[in-house]
């Protein structure tokens, strides 16, 4: 029954004192799973995505009073949430070079073995593979590949062209595919 | 997956379109305290809702707001036609200077011989008005 209430009621619930919290409540339970399954894509990790959800969270919490209401609140979430993806990416560079280093060793030992690989390290592949992608190619095969999102809701969210976006994807996949070819 | 992305991936990624998503599971209950737990973080930071500046006016400050940009207003063009002035007397006195200058610098004879063109044009312009006048006598005769 909760989450029923429109964006619209939650934003005039929320410029009122009173209801303030109550509305910032009613949103979080509104948007939460689709904001979390869309971190934890990126990050992979529960943690990681708990300590993002939050980030995020706060961010709108802050932000919420000067939403304007000239984009839909899921675009103007999913863009807090973008970002925060992308800092939190930056952030962790380094370290993520070292996992990804680690996992190709794991890998090369697989092939000399002559082994076939298990589901475990083909995700692990997968995920190498989309980290070396550029982070707006990375998040178009998210949101195409995991999501899977409609071409023109991704270019309402990303603010770029349907044509753009299925060129981004294409370069994508056909990286992706080559590094699993090669690695 | 669906069937126009699965398509999609066939043509372009034949490996990647064989391969099974991962399934990621959140942990129990996760969803069920995300919100009390961020709205206590909230709580105990004390993290303020970032609230839009507003100016306001009270309406004995508008009419001093306004004198002020009167008195201002007034000021400058006072100090403006002030120094205007000042500044066209002081270029006169200044073109007189450079005049008195100027003339020092030129020989005599040079003069003289600008006054008397100066003078050749005058009578000339009086021929003129010399020959007109006679013209009109002229005429004046005839009839």
């Amino acid at each position: 029954m909760r989450n029923q209430q429109s964006d619209q009621e939650i934003l005039a619930l929320f410029r009122e004192e009173q209801t303030k919290t109550y509305a910032f409540e009613l949103l979080v339970k509104k948007y939460e799973q689709k904001i979390y399954w869309l971190i934890r894509r990126y990050v992979n990790s529960h943690s990681d995505a708990d300590d993002l959800m939050q980030e995020v969270f706060i961010k709108v919490w802050k932000g919420l009073i000067n939403f304007r209401e000239d984009s839909q609140l899921y675009t103007w979430l999913f863009r807090i949430t973008y970002n925060e993806c992308i800092n939190f990416h930056r952030k962790n560079k380094q370290q993520l070079h070292v996992d990804i280093d680690d996992a190709n060793e794991s890998e090369f030992i697989d092939h000399t073995s002559d082994n076939p690989l298990t589901g475990e390290q083909i995700q692990r592949k997968l995920q190498s593979a989309i980290d070396t992608l550029p982070e707006k190619q990375k998040m178009v095969f998210h949101l195409k590949y995991y999501q899977e999102m409609k071409y023109e809701e991704m270019s309402e969210l990303l603010g770029t062209s349907v044509g753009a976006l299925k060129a981004s994807f294409h370069i994508a996949v056909k990286k992706i595919e080559q590094y699993l070819a090669e690695h | 997956m669906n069937e126009e992305l699965n398509k999609e991936l066939e043509e372009l990624a034949p490996s990647l379109s064989k391969l099974t998503k991962e399934h990621f599971d959140a942990p129990e209950g996760y969803f069920n305290t995300f919100s009390s737990r961020l709205l206590d973080r909230i709580k105990n930071e004390q993290v303020a809702p970032q609230t839009p500046t507003i100016i306001s006016i009270v309406p004995w400050k508008k009419y001093l707001m306004a004198a002020s940009v009167f008195i201002f207003m007034g000021t400058s063009m006072y100090v403006f036609k002030l120094n205007h002035t000042q500044v066209s007397v002081s270029n006169n006195a200044d073109s007189q200077s450079m005049v008195d200058v100027y003339l020092s610098e030129i020989d005599e004879a040079t003069l003289i011989e600008f006054s008397n063109t100066n003078n050749t044009k005058d009578e000339k312009s009086d021929i003129d008005v010399y020959q007109s006048y006679i013209d009109e006598q002229s005429i004046i005769d005839e009839l």
